[in-house]
């Protein structure tokens, strides 16, 4: 092949790969306009970028973790760490809030967590969820008391 | 006709290989460094994680179904592929075999980022950065600054033609860097989207509020004391967020005209350094990027030609 073909054909090789890839990126916008959250990352590496998008107000809750309190059969309560569940922080966020949702797997999830890290897992009875204690004001974080938002049965490992 | 012309005008044009070749090292280096960094140990991390966390991104799955895999490929086999990706990545710096290696690079950084990504959580950063190694890969990028160029010289041996570095061009040595180029103002574009459309299609972004909630949410997530004492600056956050919105709803502004790009490059930098250093949000992959814009061949060949004045001598 003489080297005008083979750089015609280049040229069209490279047209299909610039147009398709920006096309799909391009192709994200409007799903991000209309479907907020539904892209995500289905079509990785293709993407959409909504960081920080969501706007936050004055006076609302800073919804950065959450708390989880363990109660014991004999009813008294102790806290579990993110660090004694060994997952990162956007992991654990991930999880709890999927289960806040009501999924079930990442319920399971959790408990499965639980059990394989947290000491003396087989005497907690409930988890609560409590929501972070701290809201956003014109001159900062402000604290305000965490409440429980949701309680979650454990069984004792058979 | 007329659409053709003006599309081969734009994305085949002669441009020096210096500029790609450059590009090739940054964009190389910088993949190369996450992934000797970062990589390695999200591997582990993510074989830690319960099996329920699973869920193959669509892309990851295309790519395992031929082998039948339901479940997350085994460890000997994505640290496999993490051993080639660190070769590649070597040889795509040194410029040996380079599209080979830069194509194997990009594929296997690809393939690692998809797996990673399949235990539920996923960044920004990266993807920008895989796109670029993909595009260079197909591009010349190892005409100039690589051992290929040096080997193909000794072939050539000393009587062969030569032209100066800094001025030896090509019709297909643009399109690389203008892809990354234009791909950049669809991803601030996304961005500027979002906070628009997520938000019943209003500029209730631009409030002060939400940055400042997400500088407390970051120094919670994060332990970053700088968000923490800034989050007290109402105003200035305020317009810190009005002049995100603008840019990025501008940033594409620089392609038509590329002189801007003195105006939005260290505003740019600036806006991702802040990123970094406030809200421990790292995004080096898209600061490294950002060499795209500065036309390297030119600024040396500018840079070698200046002069400086001197004081006169004694005696003259």
């Amino acid at each position: 092949m003489d080297q005008a073909k083979t750089a015609a054909w280049y040229r069209t090789g490279v047209t299909i790969f610039v147009a398709a890839m920006l096309l799909a990126q391009a192709a994200t916008l409007p799903v991000t306009a209309t479907h907020s959250t539904f892209l995500r990352d289905r079509a990785y590496p293709i993407l959409e970028y909504p960081m920080y998008a969501p706007a936050h107000y004055e006076g609302e809750r800073v919804t950065a973790s959450w708390l989880l309190e363990g109660v014991l059969a004999d009813g008294r309560t102790i806290s579990i760490s993110t660090e004694q569940l060994h997952v990162d922080i956007f992991e654990f966020v991930n999880i709890v809030q999927a289960g806040l949702h009501g999924n079930a797997t990442a319920l399971g999830t959790l408990r499965e967590l639980i059990r394989a890290h947290v000491p003396a897992a087989e005497q907690i009875r409930q988890l609560r969820i409590k929501n972070y204690p701290i809201k956003v004001t014109r001159d900062g974080p402000q604290s305000l008391p965490a409440e429980v938002v949701m309680t979650i049965a454990l069984q004792p490992a058979s | 006709m007329q659409v053709k012309s003006l599309w081969n005008g734009f994305w085949f044009s002669e441009a020096p290989y210096f500029d790609l070749a450059v590009l090739r090292l940054i964009a190389v280096g910088t993949q190369l460094f996450y992934t000797l960094d970062d990589v390695f140990s999200a591997i582990n991390y993510a074989y830690s994680l319960p099996r329920s966390v699973y869920a193959p991104l669509p892309l990851l799955h295309a790519l395992l179904w031929p082998w039948g895999l339901t479940g997350p490929p085994s460890a000997h086999v994505v640290f496999a592929i993490y051993g080639l990706c660190v070769v590649c990545g070597f040889l795509a710096l040194a410029g040996l075999l380079t599209n080979i290696s830069l194509l194997l690079f990009a594929v296997s950084c690809l393939f690692l980022q998809l797996f990673l990504f399949s235990f539920g959580q996923y960044h920004h950063p990266e993807a920008i950065l895989l796109l670029a190694l993909l595009a260079l890969s197909l591009g010349p990028c190892g005409k100039v600054l690589s051992l290929d160029s040096l080997l193909r010289q000794r072939r050539l041996g000393p009587a062969a033609p030569r032209v100066p570095l800094l001025t030896y061009s090509g019709e297909f040595a643009a399109w690389p860097v203008l892809f990354v180029q234009c791909l950049f103002p669809l991803v601030y574009i996304s961005a500027a989207v979002a906070k628009i459309a997520y938000n019943h299609y209003s500029f209730d972004w631009v409030n002060g509020f939400t940055l400042q909630y997400y500088m407390i949410q970051d120094n919670i997530r994060k332990d970053a004391p700088l968000a923490l004492w800034v989050s007290q600056f109402h105003t200035l956050i305020f317009l810190g967020q009005f002049v995100v919105l603008t840019y990025q709803c501008t940033y594409w502004a620089v392609v038509p005209w590329p002189k801007l790009r003195w105006v939005y490059l260290p505003l740019g930098l600036a806006f991702h350094l802040a990123n970094y250093l406030i809200l421990y949000a790292p995004f080096p992959q898209w600061i490294a990027l950002l060499a795209a814009y500065i036309p390297w061949a030119a600024a040396a060949r500018q840079l070698a030609a200046s002069q400086v004045a001197v004081p006169a001598r004694s005696g003259q």
